[in-house]
């Protein structure tokens, strides 16, 4: 059994691997992009603003959130200057030759390339023919030259990095004044040209990349990469939202979320039992189908609906003036003893645990009925009700017992669904749970929101489904893994 | 036998004893608790007495501040004096709050979404941007009646050199911070504990953190102070700003600028001063976003994301204007809530979008309180246009004719009245009917005339030559049939709607439109893709007009510029320049109109309509009125009435 437990555990492993990548390839790929937001929106309005003098600030932005880097495969040592020369001449590119959409796509380029575009840069502003490309160039390199501050996003500075950080912050200032415009006198040109070539001796083997430095760039200098590597330092990121670790967010939002569906899980399993057991033994009788067809119509009754029905029935104000409008708690809880708090919560949670449980409910007690139904035909059944027990002994002690195998297992897979929340739920009743935040996280391309949320997910389905795998053992001793 | 039910009676009677005393201990404990809280209340009470001087004076108390009631303080003579100078632009702001006005205790409002943080700079949404206006002063704001002044905030008094390309401000000397929203106990935070006033170098620590590229979130503001040559602090209290070439563009922007605490963001969480080599990334994500900070009329408490945001009533706020003492918003996110909490006295006041306009007051019941006189009704406008924008780099809408047939095609006003539930005017050019004088209100709006779409397409040459049903013109060869794009905004409903029905009558004319909905993200990105066709959009706008970024050719160009329509007409180009460099108030009245007349004539957008919004609140609530200027939910002239308290 341990070996069997180990040997899953150490199969989870590649499957987490394989299973994020896979999430990380689709939200990556998604259309839309994060920074979209930066430029600011709201009500189906905008504000106007110059759109072109945010640039540096959103290279700061994806460099922050390694946005820059290609997804999976890097292969930008390899860089032609004729493939910069035709980003620059594309990104200024006059009047109806190019489409904006080309001219935004070659520009992005440029940033996202960085400083592998530094080589060719350095030839373009050196020799290139076009007189305009030479200026973009330099203003290209004036951008990409600059070097990334220690700790620049985040964390304290020794009194050394202090120092450092200064030095690299001068040289940053020298590198953004190495640029010319279009229409620059050939003197200027020249002393920055020269000012370019120096640097780019001085600091050439930068770029100077053996095959190994390669294959690392290939497969390390990525966003997947990048990500992983912070993942197995149980660093999630920040949220690029509002710049807090989402890791922290989510944990604040688990509260609400566990209490929810914990409570409306067990819920759901006090009833169903019963009841399923209730219509085993009442097999297609008239009872039993009428609480058939009711909890099939319970079923297929959307849960937005139910709840908007409640909440206008049962809440303040309306008919049935009993239960609070919205919310998880009261807005000022600090006036409340704990048991007043209990009471207040409890109150606030009644509604959307019926909306989160009913559906189950229908579910679950007709899994129970069709175990039960599945073992009162056996022999032992049989044997038991021969020896002269009593019915009730025989359906509760005898036939429940194995009966209710199939929905215990079941128990493990709802394991994930602990966490997830519900989107439709938490936002009728105003709950500001998990399901709020992952679709709200969506909406804003919150990659690294959305990833925390989709692995924990992740591993509560493989920790769910070992779990299940073992309780089948635990009840069942027929089955064994050894 | 006898002893096996013994055994059980005791048992079953240790139980009970068991379960009494566990009841007992815990409603001991419940009440204990209760009273520890209650005995805490009354000592917060105390501290607020004292605070508010309502015990003998003690020399002022709070560090020799003055305390300002909800009418505010005597204003200082130098501020008198100030404003008698006829070189200063500033004038004195209206009156808030009436003198009847007494201090009410809580008012109750709503968010639709959580604010992503607090730091003014780096953040820019509607939401953050009302916060900040109770939260903190501004140098100047505009006057609360009268949107051609500005008026004094934390100065009171402005003057611009006879270039225009020098601004001097002078500020109030009587100005404090408000405590930071952390938590003192601990002793973590001594370091930013005392009093603080605002000065003029937290003025210049703004500018600071505005020019710093490593602010991201600052960038948009950014882009209008281009032309700064310098600012700097002459002394404590006086700011002075130089550019290099005069524009009024400038001096609208100041209305923008208010100090930022450097003794607070500055700092590292232990108090440290962050190198300056890396602060503007750490300004940008500051460990204290997640709270706000200002020296206005009401103190940040705390922000429960998805729950509430709770504001106090700061009492060394100079102006008045605050007759709540405490603000709380509470996050609804589905809209339905808005209506409910309404009903159930929840909330003090609302808007309604208007779905819930429709089914709470035009088709609810008679006795709800929205008509029975519980809660009461009333208006404003924004300040923001809806439009349908027509991509002039398309083969159909290049051609002015073509632009004036689609919107004669639109049927604005059925969309305003059945749609949009009355909640609107149209409007004739690109800025809201709030901008009178600078909106030309001479301007007849286009009416919905199907016949006159056809003729002005029959003139345009488009014709249906090869008798599909949908006209076509040979362009450069080619026959090109008329079918395009619209794309709206997805999560609302009411442009998918207005999308079919404008679909319909297009279709009556041989002209074929397919509806595409899209979320924000992706609409915007095709927006600065120019690959639409034609889209739904609307736009914000400020009191004072600028149209330079929506509408000069040279913006036609630039890579996600706003000028998405690719306006390009040299006479307009003109006008705007001459717009943005006027500082008369009559000219610029001029000039805006004269560009208004010739959007009008162009259509590169069908102009659709400016949004009225209907708000409703509980009668307790006196004298709400909304500011011309930015009135979103401005509380600051309410008071609760008497009774309610």
């Amino acid at each position: 059994m341990a070996g069997y437990i180990i040997k899953r555990i150490l199969l989870m492993i590649p499957t987490f691997f394989a299973i994020s990548l896979i999430i990380f390839i689709v939200l990556n790929f998604a259309p839309g992009n994060p920074g979209a937001d930066i430029v600011g929106a709201g009500d189906g309005g905008q504000s106007a603003q110059l759109a072109g003098q945010q640039q540096e600030s959103y290279r700061i932005f994806k460099e922050q959130f390694n946005l820059d880097k290609p997804v999976l495969l890097n292969t930008r040592f390899g860089l032609e200057t004729d493939e910069v020369r035709e980003a620059i001449t594309t990104a200024v590119a006059k009047g109806d030759e190019v489409s904006a959409k080309q001219k935004i796509r070659a520009q992005e380029r440029l940033v996202d390339w960085g400083s592998y575009a530094i080589p060719a840069l350095i030839e373009l502003v050196k020799s290139d023919p076009d007189k305009q490309v030479r200026a973009v160039a330099s203003q290209s390199l004036a951008a990409s030259a600059q070097r990334r501050l220690i700790k620049q996003y985040g964390g304290k500075l020794t009194p050394e990095e202090r120092i450092e950080n200064q030095e690299i912050s001068q040289e940053n200032e020298t590198v953004r004044g190495w640029v010319f415009g279009p229409d620059a006198e050939p003197a200027r040109e020249a002393e920055v040209q020269q000012a370019w070539s120096s640097w780019f001796q001085e600091n050439a083997e930068r770029w100077n990349w053996s095959a190994t430095d390669k294959v690392g760039i290939l497969l390390f200098d990525t966003r997947f990469a990048k990500y992983w590597g912070n993942l197995v330092r149980l660093d999630f990121g920040l949220s690029h939202v509002d710049k807090r670790p989402v890791l922290g967010k989510v944990i604040s939002k688990l509260k609400y979320s566990i209490t929810l569906s914990f409570t409306s899980v067990i819920l759901i399993y006090l009833l169903s039992v019963p009841l399923g057991i209730w219509s085993a033994v009442n097999q297609n009788t008239l009872p039993d189908r009428v609480l058939t067809v009711v909890l099939f119509m319970l079923y297929s009754l959307p849960s937005f609906f139910v709840g908007v029905v409640l909440l206008n029935f049962l809440t303040r104000g309306t008919p049935f003036d009993v239960l609070p409008t919205t919310g998880f708690e009261s807005i000022d809880v600090s006036q409340m003893t704990t048991l007043s708090y209990l009471w207040d919560v409890l109150r606030h949670i009644f509604l959307p645990i019926i909306c989160l449980s009913y559906a189950g409910l229908a579910v679950l007690s007709r899994y129970a009925r069709t175990g039960l139904l599945d073992v009162i035909r056996s022999d032992y059944i049989r044997t038991a009700r021969a020896k002269g027990l009593p019915e009730w002994v025989v359906i509760i002690k005898h036939a429940a017992r194995n009966g209710m195998i199939p929905i215990l297992t079941l128990l493990a897979t709802l394991l994930p669904t602990l966490i997830g929340g519900s989107v439709v739920v938490e936002v009728v009743f105003g709950i500001p749970g998990m399901g709020n935040y992952v679709f709200e996280s969506i909406g804003v391309r919150d990659y690294n929101a959305v990833m925390v949320v989709l692995l924990m997910s992740t591993v509560l389905t493989l920790v769910g489904m070992l779990l299940s795998d073992l309780s089948y053992a635990l009840v069942d001793p027929r089955i064994t893994f050894d | 036998m006898t002893q096996g039910l013994l055994k059980s009676i005791a048992s079953i009677v240790l139980l009970a004893v068991l379960l009494v005393v566990t009841a007992l201990n815990v409603w001991q404990t419940n009440r204990t608790e209760a009273k520890q809280i209650e005995l805490l209340q009354r000592l917060d009470d105390l501290e607020k007495q004292l605070a508010s001087g309502n015990f003998a004076s003690n020399g002022g108390g709070g560090g020799g501040a003055p305390v300002g009631g909800i009418h505010g303080v005597a204003e200082p003579d130098y501020v008198t004096q100030g404003y008698k100078d006829p070189n200063n632009m500033l004038v004195r702001d209206a009156n808030w709050l009436p003198r009847e006005a007494t201090l009410g205790d809580t008012l109750n409002l709503k968010f639709g979404s959580d604010p992503k943080g607090f730091n003014y700079l780096a953040e820019n949404g509607a939401d953050v941007q009302e916060i900040r206006a109770y939260n903190t002063m501004h140098l100047i704001k505009y006057h609360r009646e009268d949107p051609s002044k500005k008026a004094g905030d934390l100065a009171y008094s402005l003057v611009v050199s006879e270039d225009k390309k020098t601004f001097t401000f002078k500020l109030r000397e009587d100005v404090w911070w408000h405590e930071p929203a952390v938590d003192f106990s601990t002793g973590e935070y001594d370091w930013l504990k005392g009093d603080h006033k605002v000065t003029a170098h937290d003025v210049i620590f703004m500018l600071d953190m505005l020019m710093n590229p490593q602010v991201a979130g600052a960038a948009p503001l950014r882009s209008y102070f281009e032309a700064m040559e310098s600012y700097k602090a002459l002394d404590d209290y006086t700011v002075e700003i130089k550019w290099t070439e005069a524009k009024y563009t400038q001096l609208m922007i100041m209305l923008d600028v208010y100090p930022v605490p450097e003794f607070l963001y500055a700092f590292d969480q232990e108090g440290n001063r962050y190198d300056d080599s890396v602060l503007g990334q750490r300004f940008q994500d500051h460990w204290y976003n997640p709270r706000a900070i200002g020296c206005g009329p009401y103190r940040f408490v705390a922000f429960e994301p998805g729950v509430k945001i709770e504001l106090e009533r700061d009492e060394r706020y100079p102006y008045g204007g605050n007759a709540h003492q405490r603000i709380i918003y509470r996050i609804l996110k589905d809209q339905n809530a808005w209506a409910r909490l309404l009903r159930t006295g929840e909330l003090h006041l609302s808007q309604l979008q208007p779905g819930q306009y429709r089914s709470e007051v035009i088709e609810g019941p008679d006795d709800s309180p929205f008509k029975d006189g519980t809660l009461e009704e009333g208006e404003f406008w924004t300040h923001s246009y809806f439009y349908v924008g027509w991509n002039a780099d398309k083969p159909w809408f290049g051609d002015k004719k073509v632009r004036w047939a689609m919107s004669h095609a639109f049927n604005a006003e059925l969309l305003l009245d059945d749609v949009f539930m009355g909640l609107g005017e149209r409007v004739t050019g690109p800025m809201p009917t709030v901008n009178a004088p600078y909106y030309d209100t001479s301007l007849p709006p286009i009416p919905f005339d199907l016949d006159r779409a056809a003729e002005l397409l029959d003139q345009a040459g488009w014709t249906d030559t090869n008798g599909n049903g949908i006209r076509d013109k040979e362009i450069d060869g080619a026959t090109v049939e008329f079918e395009f794009d619209l794309t709206v905004y997805g999560s609302s409903d009411e442009y998918k709607t207005l999308g079919n029905i404008y679909k319909e009558d297009l279709a009556k004319i041989g002209v074929t439109m397919n509806v595409r909905p899209m979320e924000w993200s992706n609409l915007l990105k095709r927006v600065d893709d120019r690959e639409f066709d034609a889209v739904t959009l609307a736009w914000v706008s400020s009191p004072d007009v600028d149209f330079y970024q929506i509408w000069h050719s040279s913006q036609a160009d630039i890579p996600k510029g706003s000028n998405r329509v690719g306006f390009r007409n040299k006479k307009a180009d003109e006008v705007i320049e001459a717009l943005q460099r006027e500082f008369d108030y009559d000219e610029r009245v001029r000039l805006a109109n004269e560009f208004h007349r010739i959007a009008y004539d162009e259509q590169p957008y069908t102009f659709f309509y400016t949004r009225k919004r209907k708000v409703y609140w509980q009668n307790e609530l006196q004298n709400v009125t909304f500011a011309k200027v930015r009135p979103y939910m401005n509380p600051r002239p309410w008071f609760l009435a008497d009774s309610a308290q």
